[in-house]
């Protein structure tokens, strides 16, 4: 009876280098549950909030996929961004969510809409926020500071998701014409390949009066996009402040 | 009470057993729920006629052309958003088993949505090619803004042949011939390889030191800035550079690979309805009643002829159901047989009606289809009634085609013509 007394409270690792492979073990098993959490989570929130516009080519305009998707998808990482960086100083959270979001949008896309519901991949295919993630992380660390993070970063996390994304979806834009109507290759795949549940007029495409502006909306909605990112994250950097001010008392216990 | 006990375990574990076994074999739905669609949706809105099918099987790639008219009722119900806003002329198939390579209303072009009249007729062509081999039920079908789906008739129509085989080509306006089927997939996967190597390269270069723990206790030490070293700022600058170099390098080539773009186009027009002259021949309802022992609507009607020439009434059809007077109407060979009321439509008197000349009309619809297709569900819902086309024939074989509207009462006691 002493000696399993003994034996329970013994201490687990008795040297650095034990106490080390421990740790590194830790991280892994945290990585990978984070992993797949994030794929989860960051992918039911893309769906709930861009959807249509990831799902299908001929939803990627250059008003509203431009300016929303940046937007709505930069809140989640900057909270997990905050609890990474005032925890562990740890710069890659924004990569790591855009990662693991690419990763189960890549998932749904080939199991789900090609292999159960037959669309052709290049009709359905996902933007990628990866090098959005990329700046935004590179820039808290270079500047080592939430809010220049998020004043530079959040405004290039708009901007380039347009640079990165254009080379996507521009071969997409060729211009055919179907039998007197000048049409994109894109829209020219809407029609093709019939959704029951999706007619041409849900489409949420290039509406509203931008064009007033300029010749083409895009610079517009790109800069918009930039700088809602800015404000965005700092909701949501908030959002992350609360989350370690309330929650991160169980971590001290482990 | 251990025997109770036992029951009850033994009940749930066959009830658990059930459970699985539906959800590990799950019956595949071949058709599209259509009678789940409320009767008012059905019986009151559109009404579909004259549909045809090219043919009841296609090869990959060969064509399958559906053709008909359909009806937007002058009384369409309050409570539905009305087809005027807009629509889209769809096709209610599982996916994109087929292809839609081309469809026109009324001869415009099928890829507007358009806004259309109520009480007007519309001629509709859908051109589909097949692409997966399969047996799938092929419906015509309107999405109406705010009130979703309504399907039109549907028919079994089989592709055979080899999926591999399909292709789809295009030529763009600027004269490049290429294959949608394909196109542009390994662009789009080239460039998301290239960011999840960027991105492998950055999580790789943090995951490869300690993480969580001991940067933990350094940071709740207060030594958070020593963690960030002079190797993680230059690692962290040519990240940084390499996405903006990557981003603007990708951007400049597609502009130069992709000198001729467009944005994407929505397509909305008004569709004027067909010019057809006025029916010859008016109808008021007198009381119109459902017979629920005996399956069976039952019309009396003030039938008036404003024609020239006589005319017999040869068939009542509503919710895509025919129903057919056998002395005057027969259905192509070709039609779908579930969509035709076996005992077809009881007529009396059973003759033509004169020129001029008013006389009331009784007229019984039965058949099973009332209850199987769920239609006399329309007894729950808010407003009952019943809607559809009369279709009356004069001697020359000349169409007359008048909509017609009326409550509905239930009835749980009479009797039918046939039992008197």
């Amino acid at each position: 009876m002493a000696a399993s007394l003994r034996a329970r409270t013994a201490p687990a690792t008795v040297t650095p280098e034990e106490r080390n492979r421990v740790y590194r073990r830790f991280d892994l098993v945290v990585a990978i549950l984070l992993f797949f959490l994030f794929m989860g989570l960051y992918h039911v929130v893309t769906m709930l909030t861009v959807g249509d516009w990831d799902f299908w080519d001929d939803w990627k305009d250059s008003r509203w996929w431009l300016s929303f998707t940046p937007v709505a998808e930069i809140a989640m990482p900057s909270a997990i961004l905050f609890i990474f960086w005032s925890r562990f100083r740890l710069p890659f959270a924004a990569t790591f969510l855009t990662f693991s979001l690419v990763a189960a949008e890549w998932l749904n896309r080939v199991l789900n809409m090609h292999g159960w519901a037959y669309f052709p991949l290049n009709f359905i295919w996902p933007a990628t926020l990866i090098p959005c993630g990329l700046a935004l992380d590179t820039t808290l660390l270079l500047s080592d500071s939430i809010l220049i993070a998020g004043i530079v970063g959040g405004f290039l996390w708009g901007v380039v998701f347009y640079l990165a994304n254009w080379p996507l979806i521009a071969p997409f834009l060729a211009p055919v014409n179907l039998h007197g109507a000048l049409m994109s290759l894109a829209d020219l795949q809407g029609f093709h390949y019939i959704r029951t549940g999706t007619p041409e007029y849900i489409r949420i495409i290039n509406r509203g009066t931008l064009r007033t502006f300029g010749q083409d909306p895009v610079y517009l909605s790109v800069a918009f996009a930039g700088f809602m990112s800015i404000v965005v994250y700092m909701v949501f950097v908030g959002v992350g402040w609360l989350f370690v001010k309330s929650q991160f008392s169980w971590f001290k216990k482990i | 009470m251990i025997r109770s006990r036992t029951t009850c375990r033994t009940a749930a574990r066959r009830a658990l057993l059930i459970l699985v076994c539906a959800t590990l074999l799950p019956a595949i739905a071949y058709a599209h729920g259509e009678r789940a669609q409320e009767p008012s949706l059905r019986l009151s809105t559109i009404q579909w006629y004259d549909t045809t099918w090219s043919s009841q099987q296609v090869s990959v790639n060969q064509e399958l052309v559906v053709t008909g008219r359909f009806h937007i009722m002058g009384s369409w119900p309050l409570e539905i958003p009305s087809p005027t806003t807009l629509t889209f002329l769809n096709v209610g198939v599982p996916g994109p088993v087929f292809t839609r390579a081309e469809s026109e209303v009324n001869g415009v072009n099928g890829v507007s949505s358009m806004a259309l009249q109520l009480g007007g007729d519309y001629a509709y062509r859908i051109v589909l090619r097949g692409r997966l081999p399969g047996r799938y039920h092929v419906h015509p079908m309107l999405d109406v803004l705010d009130a979703g789906a309504i399907l039109g008739p549907g028919q079994w129509v089989t592709v055979v042949g080899d999926p591999a085989s399909f292709d789809d080509w295009i030529t763009t306006l600027t004269g490049r011939r290429l294959n949608l089927v394909s196109y542009g997939l390994r662009t789009v996967i080239g460039w998301h390889l290239v960011w999840v190597a960027l991105a492998l390269v950055w999580l790789g270069y943090w995951i490869r030191k300690p993480l969580l723990m001991p940067r933990y206790a350094a940071v709740q030490a207060g030594e958070g800035d020593r963690l960030i070293t002079r190797g993680d700022r230059m690692m962290a600058a040519v990240m940084l550079a390499a996405t903006l170099v990557t981003a603007i390098v990708a951007f400049a080539v597609t502009n130069v690979a992709n000198p001729v773009t467009i944005p994407l186009q929505s397509h909305q027009t008004k569709v004027p309805a067909l010019d057809e002259p006025p029916a010859s021949v008016t109808i008021e309802p007198e009381t119109v009643t459902y017979l629920v022992p005996g399956r069976t609507v039952q019309f009396h009607l003030r039938v008036t002829n404003h024609g020239a020439q006589p005319v017999r009434l040869g068939e009542f059809t509503t919710a895509n159901l025919r129903f057919l007077n056998a002395s005057v109407s027969r259905a192509d060979p070709d039609y779908p047989p579930d969509l035709l009321a076996p005992a077809g439509l009881l007529v009396q008197p059973n003759r033509p009606i004169a020129a001029s000349e008013s006389i009331e009309m009784y007229l019984e619809a039965t058949s099973p289809v009332w209850e199987t297709d769920r239609l006399t569900a329309l007894m729950s819902d808010p407003t009952s009634r019943i809607g559809g086309l009369f279709m009356f024939f004069d001697p020359a074989g000349k169409r007359s085609i008048v909509e017609f509207s009326s409550s509905i009462v239930p009835t749980f006691t009479g009797h039918l013509v046939g039992e008197l």
